[in-house]
């Protein structure tokens, strides 16, 4: 198979680190360039990487660079529309982050286009090539739980904003500045819109859609944040699935400028957790451990050390075939839109205080 | 044994009231008054994280996470009353609202607001096997630091000794005076114990048990109607 020739645009995504190693190891890859959206991130990656061509516009970039066939847009969720435009329209492949946008207008304008164009969307959900996910998904498959009751899962993180910063801007994460609910001094875009995941797993392992939410924030355990950062979302699947999804930040961080040893306050940094109770017992898994664990530098605190973080390895491995093989991707613009749709049920939720139907 | 133990407390501590204890650990009669055991409230795991809580060892509590799967023997109202007054324990708030979801009186997930601000989400099931061990978690979320009653990055109960000859077996005894009961039943007996030689605490049992039969009926109303209920 021919190499796919990718380029990665921006930089700016928490997200961005993961990629350089797979761009650079994969053989099915070629990677081209990179442009950075400002000084900072630019100084970061040539810190990190060296030998790719790296461009201060995405513009810039695509011209210089006309073999480029698909981008990774390592941005902030509100660049992600422009961005589109402009791959899509030069028939370039794309893989977005999580969040394509929150806007359900600009989401169809991002589905006509890329439909218009015939190019590859594929929307970056990496818990689906986890193997710890693959295997529950395998025990669900087999019955051995019978008819599943209940879903529990976690998804909970350090707070990124220190780090990266536009996500703990409104206006560039959630789309525009709406506040959380009357009264509250904070806005829509925190732990909530990092953290998409778990709501789409939910789909995929019950096989089923959501049919009503309620949701409430706690008391932000940092306050000088303007976004939501500790959530918990219940609900009921329309297939009759109860659920508790708790997306928070409530992982405790030290403010770093750029993600490195030390980062942690919460012994780790993320939790992937998923409690699933059937008619014939209980599953429970941790989608991240085991672990290496360390009290050494630089803070000497108790500290999880990961041993695993492949899930981009399956992730590319799945877009260079979806656009060679020319097949849709399992999560793609259609699919997702849904998911979104969901997310900002659970805002209308917190701001109502009440029960959300879909 | 229950009745065995507590008679061994009432006697080495001199309490001169009688007490007798249910054998299901659930009632205690004193005094010709059947008074609800709260034995978490006894728990030494409970006791610590309520004292972490509110003597500035972890601060700004914002959440707190409450869970348990156990077996299908023990009723979900069972488990939704205890996980409801662990959360009005270690909070030390009571409750302003709640929002209940149930599955066939096999699942469980509520959210619950305290008035204090503090957000509890609960989640229960009495769907394990008879050979499993109930699994339980709490976690409580500060804006300086966290308290849990489980080992960073594990999912089960750690037991204090493993056996490994012949059949594998586990031990985990928490109470020398108590030597022999397990956990639970070492709670259930605290507990009777602890109403015995107090009357006050006699009069508060019963008030918090008025109070969880309170916000039961809100769990079932909330259920019922798919609505958030404010108590």
């Amino acid at each position: 198979m021919e190499q796919l020739k990718i380029a990665m645009m921006s930089m700016t995504h928490g997200h961005t680190r993961k990629y350089y190693q797979v761009l650079k190891e994969n053989p099915k890859l070629k990677w081209i360039a990179v442009s950075t959206a400002n000084d900072e991130v630019k100084k970061n990656f040539l810190d990190k990487v060296d030998g790719i061509p790296c461009y201060d516009s995405d513009e810039a970039m695509l011209d210089a660079h006309p073999e480029i066939e698909a981008v990774v847009l390592a941005s902030e969720n509100c660049e992600h529309l422009r961005q589109m435009k402009l791959c899509a329209e030069r028939g370039i492949h794309i893989l977005s982050m999580k969040i394509p946008t929150f806007d359900m207008d600009e989401y169809d304008q991002m589905i006509e286009l890329c439909e218009k164009n015939h190019v590859v969307c594929q929307i970056e959900l990496e818990l689906h090539y986890n193997p710890v996910v693959a295997r529950m998904k395998e025990i669900l498959a087999s019955g051995k739980l019978g008819e599943v009751l209940s879903f529990k899962a976690t998804n909970t993180t350090l707070s990124p904003v220190w780090a990266f910063p536009w996500q703990g801007v409104p206006e560039k994460s959630y789309g525009k500045r709406v506040p959380i609910r009357e009264g509250d001094s904070r806005f829509r875009g925190g732990a909530l819109c990092d953290h998409p995941h778990i709501f789409d797993l939910i789909r995929e392992m019950t096989g089923s859609e959501f049919e009503s939410v309620y949701a409430s924030v706690a008391p932000n355990i940092r306050p000088d944040i303007e976004e939501e950062d500790m959530l918990n979302v219940i609900g009921r699947m329309k297939n009759g699935v109860i659920f508790s999804l708790d997306p928070s930040w409530s992982n405790m961080e030290e403010r770093l400028t750029v993600p490195g040893p030390g980062w942690e306050v919460a012994p780790k940094r993320m939790e992937v957790n998923l409690i699933i109770n059937g008619e014939k017992g209980t599953l429970m898994s941790d989608c991240f451990g085991p672990n290496t664990y360390h009290n050494g530098a630089p803070n000497d605190r108790y500290t999880v050390n990961y041993t695993y973080f492949d899930e981009w390895v399956g992730l590319i491995d799945e877009f260079v075939d979806n656009i060679r093989l020319d097949r849709t991707p399992k999560i793609n613009l259609r699919r997702h839109r849904e998911t979104i749709r969901v997310m900002n049920a659970i805002y209308d939720s917190i701001a109502s205080g009440d029960v959300v139907t879909l | 044994m229950l009745q065995e133990k507590l008679n061994l407390l009432l006697t080495k501590y001199a309490v001169g009231t009688a007490a007798a204890i249910d054998g299901s650990g659930e009632t205690v009669a004193i005094d010709g008054t059947v008074y609800p055991l709260l034995p978490h409230r006894v728990e030494r795991r409970f006791t610590e994280m309520r004292k972490m809580l509110t003597d500035g060892t972890v601060n700004g509590l914002s959440a707190l996470r409450a869970g348990r799967v156990d077996h299908p023997d023990v009723p979900l109202e069972k488990l939704v009353r205890r996980e409801l007054d662990i959360c009005r324990y270690l909070t030390g708030s009571e409750a302003v609202s709640l929002t209940a979801y149930v599955r066939d009186n096999r699942a469980a997930n509520l959210i619950v607001n305290m008035a204090s601000g503090v957000v509890c989400s609960i989640e229960v099931a009495n769907t394990l096997p008879a050979y499993a061990q109930p699994v339980d978690k709490h976690e409580g979320i500060g804006s300086q630091g966290f308290v849990c009653d489980k080992v960073v990055d594990t999912q089960a109960q750690q037991s204090s000794i493993y056996l490994f000859a012949g059949d594998a077996e586990t031990y985990t005894d928490v109470d020398f005076e108590l030597y022999g009961l397990d956990a639970d039943a070492v709670a259930a007996v605290r507990a009777a114990f602890a109403l015995a030689k107090d009357a006050a605490l006699r009069e508060q049992t019963l008030a918090d048990s008025a109070v969880l039969d309170r916000m039961m009926d809100a769990v079932k109303q909330s259920a019922a109607t798919g609505k958030n209920v404010k108590l």
